[in-house]
């Protein structure tokens, strides 16, 4: 994806990451939300409802697939069966780019249900970006790949992380999904300087941000999309920004879902921070 | 006269009378079908969810002025002009300040003054003048977006249907009573298709109100709305998702809720409206 195919990627504005218990809000709010993201694994063999919940959402919103179960860096290959489905989703939506992690969540034909990190090792970059020429056979469409948090450094590591993420996106040359929460959460746990992190990735390739709130279990911050957006994060979000020119950005919440007001407040409080930082810039 | 006796259709013998019967009925019930889905599939695309759906709108698509007018009482319930006792409607309030009534709702609290039995109010609210020129609104609005059927295409619906059954019934009781007199008495499938013959063209013809494109509209709008239903327990009585959820769903999707009992006078009567699964809402989580 060079420059010219980024900056013909169009500005999608601020959306909310689809859960099937928001789907009324979302409708009564329709103008609030400028897109949704979607769970491409819950519209994979789906169900009639899920059918008409697709058809309904492909209507009325532009739709993001976000891929969670692909397992990028997985040695054994990607699973064809899964990739095949998954490129016919996309086809139906038709979207100007989709993601997934970079990370694994299948190893040894065992399914771990669980985003987990890769050792940041060239071995492990040649996995992923084998895997991402597979799927860049079958899929046209932008990929974007994104960062994930973890809660443990695997040993043995060639580099740092934003280098290991960097290489990646070059090496496939795929777009960056940028997600600042799980930026700011593993410098916490982890103990490093999130604006350093993001100085030394690729920001030009960065297409999209993710934003949400965890919560403190004991001493470690869990990415659990469960609280509202702290300050920090904001403060982060407006950093980043700043640097670069995201063309979506998708607040994420998966539990301890508050009164849908406040999710629209989060959403029209990205909207201002981008709009406010990119008139400074 | 001989020649009602005497015709190739009279002459037929009866296992080939019944043969040719069953074709007719096949051909008459196909052609009625389908000039309802010609009808019906005209080229127009299903209308997006609205941010704000008016509840009487999807109450008048769904069943008529009946639908709106059951609307019209829960908002007078909802805002204490109305009250329900024993399946009966008390008016407790009657004072209209500059709110938020309707001409209709206000039409109805002038009109009906002793407590009455809810069933005869719905039956004759349903009918009055004022109710079906209130609602005339909706009809226009929805047969722009072809999701009712116009008047005449109805009407011309209702001939086809019409012409059809006298049809086929005809021609039953015409080989029925030549076959009579003419003596012969195994007249009983003849007899049987004569009946059941126009019932099957009504049952898959009659429904030409609504479009496919209505049909359709409803669909999306209930699935859009369906957790307000779950929603609906937890809701201050005051809130305008119960008008969505009863407009969207039916009366009877109200129970569990602070109207319950307005919900009950249809469901033990027997008279229980179309409500079927979930609910909806009309202005949001925060009240917007």
């Amino acid at each position: 994806m060079d420059n010219q195919q980024l900056k013909e990627l169009p500005e999608l504005g601020v959306g909310l990451g689809y859960r099937a218990n928001l789907r009324s809000e979302i409708f009564f709010h329709q103008d609030k939300i400028d897109f949704l993201e979607i769970i491409a694994e819950h519209y994979i063999d789906m169900t009639p409802e899920k059918e008409s919940e697709l058809e309904l959402l492909k209507n009325h919103f532009i739709l993001i697939p976000h891929a969670i179960n692909l397992s990028l860096g997985t040695a054994e290959t990607i699973d064809q069966e899964y990739l095949i489905k998954l490129a016919k989703l996309i086809k139906y939506l038709n979207p100007p780019w989709w993601s997934e992690h970079i990370c694994f969540t299948k190893a040894g034909g065992i399914d771990i249900g669980h985003l987990s990190p890769l050792p940041f090792t060239n071995e492990a970059i040649d996995v992923v970006c084998n895997n991402i020429a597979q799927i860049k056979k079958i899929i046209d469409t932008p990929l974007i790949l994104e960062n994930i948090s973890y809660l443990l450094t695997l040993p043995g590591q060639e580099m740092d992380e934003s280098e290991f993420i960097s290489r990646i996106l070059e090496k496939s040359d795929c777009g960056l999904l940028l997600d600042v929460a799980n930026v700011y959460i593993n410098s916490v746990n982890l103990n490093y300087d999130p604006i350093t992190f993001l100085k030394n990735l690729p920001l030009e390739r960065v297409i999209q941000l993710h934003f949400a709130g965890g919560h403190w279990y004991k001493s470690v911050l869990i990415d659990s999309h469960s609280q509202n957006t702290p300050d920090e994060i904001w403060d982060l979000m407006k950093k980043t920004i700043e640097l670069c020119n995201p063309r979506g950005i998708i607040l994420e919440r998966d539990e301890n879902f508050p009164e849908f007001c406040e999710l629209l407040n989060e959403i029209n409080h990205a909207r201002k921070i981008k709009l406010s930082t990119k008139q400074c810039v | 006269m001989n020649i009602l006796l005497n015709n190739p259709i009279a002459n037929l013998h009866g296992s080939d009378f019944l043969r040719f019967y069953i074709v007719v009925i096949i051909l008459t019930t196909l052609s009625c079908y389908i000039h309802i889905r010609i009808i019906n599939n005209k080229d127009s695309n299903v209308p997006s969810i609205p941010i704000n759906p008016d509840p009487y709108e999807i109450a008048f698509l769904k069943g008529k002025t009946t639908e709106v007018v059951k609307l019209a009482f829960l908002k007078l319930i909802q805002l204490n002009y109305v009250q329900v006792e024993d399946n009966k409607i008390c008016f407790i309030n009657r004072i209209i300040p500059n709110s938020t009534l309707s001409s209709l709702e206000k039409y109805f609290v002038d009109y009906y003054s002793d407590p009455k039995n809810f069933h005869d109010i719905i039956n004759t609210a349903a009918k009055l003048k004022i109710t079906k020129e209130y609602c005339h609104r909706y009809s226009l609005k929805l047969q722009k977006y072809n999701l009712l059927n116009s008047t005449e295409s109805q009407i011309n619906l209702l001939k086809w249907n019409i012409f059809g059954s006298l049809l086929l019934f005809s021609l039953g009781a015409y080989k029925l009573i030549v076959s009579l007199i003419n003596g012969y008495n195994n007249v009983g499938f003849t007899a049987i298709l004569m009946v059941i013959s126009p019932l099957i063209l009504y049952s898959i013809c009659h429904n030409i109100r609504i479009t496919k494109n209505g049909k359709k509209y409803l669909k999306n709008l209930r699935f859009a709305f369906k957790d307000i239903k779950k929603q609906s327990k937890h809701l201050v009585a005051s809130d305008p998702k119960f008008l969505l959820l009863a407009g969207l769903f039916g009366v009877s999707s109200l129970a569990g809720t602070p109207y319950e009992s307005y919900s009950n006078i249809f469901v033990s009567d027997g008279s229980g409206d179309s409500g079927s699964s979930c609910g909806g809402g009309c202005g949001g989580g925060c009240g917007g």
